[in-house]
């Protein structure tokens, strides 16, 4: 099979000590280096967390590329000297990365991840001076690692005896637990309170059917009237259902 | 169950490997691809002091795959180590490197561009871990 087309090249100059991303800013372009050499970096605070310098070759602003939601720059680049760049228009490259065979854009997904969240590791290890590594993954793993899905559910009381069954909806899930929404009224039929434990069944996605116990840790207003927020964490997950969430998570 | 039956065509061999055990050597040669079939693998960077636990990886999670992104001859960046009984997948290189190699140089570029990048962020998180 013959390579692809490359996308149309429109090539900038940039003068030493000039920003050329900022991070916070939006942006789409994805830039090469041709000549010269540029610094990327995050600030925390007043804190400047240097990433990377890149020479003739190296890509930066890939991130907003990977990242398929609209999303800020998570990194700022400068030049070092006088530099010049060659700036790709990303639209050829996502149809291109859409159509990529599925396990090649899993592996994809999973490095941009990692990245993202190696990159939040180090702003917490660069500003928490006594933070672990150990800790500071496994926080970061319990808030980061979800998928948003609007997934229909049904729950009730663990107790054999009860048969009552409501209907939620999962808004996201993660290795860890699960935000339903519930609707407000169901609260007539059983008590919600932090603590209790719950039989969740669901489908994924993907078509695997879970069946599950989940303890409330939360109970959150919803913005949307009538409903409100149930998070909940698994108990004892069963090594099925670790096993399908995590090629959920992963696909 | 779409998106399994899809990876699973790429599953060439399984194998159960024990607890404790180094399934990928950081700086040997390699370039298998595994996916984690059942259980969890840490991943391990060596620094001055020793090996640092950069990350854990459950089922889903694909392994020895930055060899791969980043071309021929590349030594392993970091170890990986069964945290449990793990079930492995050995995967399909030959296809995936027909399916990479017919990818345009840009896109090519911008993949090998994120694997250097976590490179960089996972070697600077575990030199700060190690001066605590």
């Amino acid at each position: 099979m013959a390579e692809k087309k490359p996308p149309p090249v429109v090539r900038l100059s940039y003068s030493k000590g000039e920003q050329i991303i900022k991070e916070g800013d939006y942006g789409i372009s994805i830039y090469r280096v041709f000549k010269g050499h540029i610094r990327t970096f995050r600030k925390s605070g007043d804190t400047i967390i240097p990433l990377a310098t890149l020479e003739k070759g190296d890509v930066f602003g890939e991130m907003s590329f990977f990242i398929s939601s609209f999303e800020p720059r998570s990194i700022s680049a400068e030049a070092i000297d006088d530099v010049e760049l060659e700036v790709w228009h990303p639209a050829h490259l996502t149809e291109e990365y859409k159509d990529m065979p599925v396990l090649l854009r899993n592996i994809t997904n999973q490095v941009r991840n990692r990245l993202l969240r190696m990159n939040r590791i180090l702003v917490e290890l660069s500003t928490k001076k006594d933070a672990k590594l150990e800790e500071v993954l496994e926080e970061d793993k319990r808030r980061y690692f979800r998928k948003e899905v609007n997934q229909a559910c049904t729950y009730g009381p663990v107790s054999h005896k009860s048969k009552l069954r409501l209907h939620g909806v999962i808004k996201d899930i993660s290795p860890f637990g699960l935000s339903v929404q519930a609707v407000d009224q169901d609260i007539l039929h059983i008590e919600h309170k932090p603590g209790d434990y719950l039989k969740v069944i669901f489908q994924l996605p993907s078509g695997s059917s879970i069946n599950e116990v989940a303890k409330i840790q939360s109970i959150n207003e919803s913005q949307a009237s009538g409903y409100f927020f149930l998070g909940l964490e698994f108990v004892n997950v069963s090594k099925y259902a670790s096993r399908e969430i995590g090629f959920f998570m992963m696909s | 169950m779409a998106i399994d039956s899809i990876i699973y065509e790429y599953v060439v061999n399984e194998e159960v490997v024990q607890p404790n055990v180094t399934i990928i050597k950081e700086g040997a040669k390699g370039d298998w691809l595994f996916i984690v079939l059942e259980g969890k693998v840490k991943v391990k960077k060596r620094i001055a002091k020793g090996l640092v636990t950069v990350d854990t990886l459950g089922e889903g999670s694909i392994i020895g795959e930055i060899p791969f992104l980043l071309g021929t001859n590349q030594l392993r960046t970091a170890s990986v180590v069964s945290g449990s009984v793990v079930k492995l997948g050995l995967l399909d290189k030959e296809r995936l490197e027909k399916e990479y190699g017919v990818l345009s140089p840009q896109l090519k570029g911008l993949i090998k561009a994120l694997v250097l990048r976590l490179e960089e962020a996972t070697k600077e998180a575990s030199l700060l871990a190690a001066g605590r």
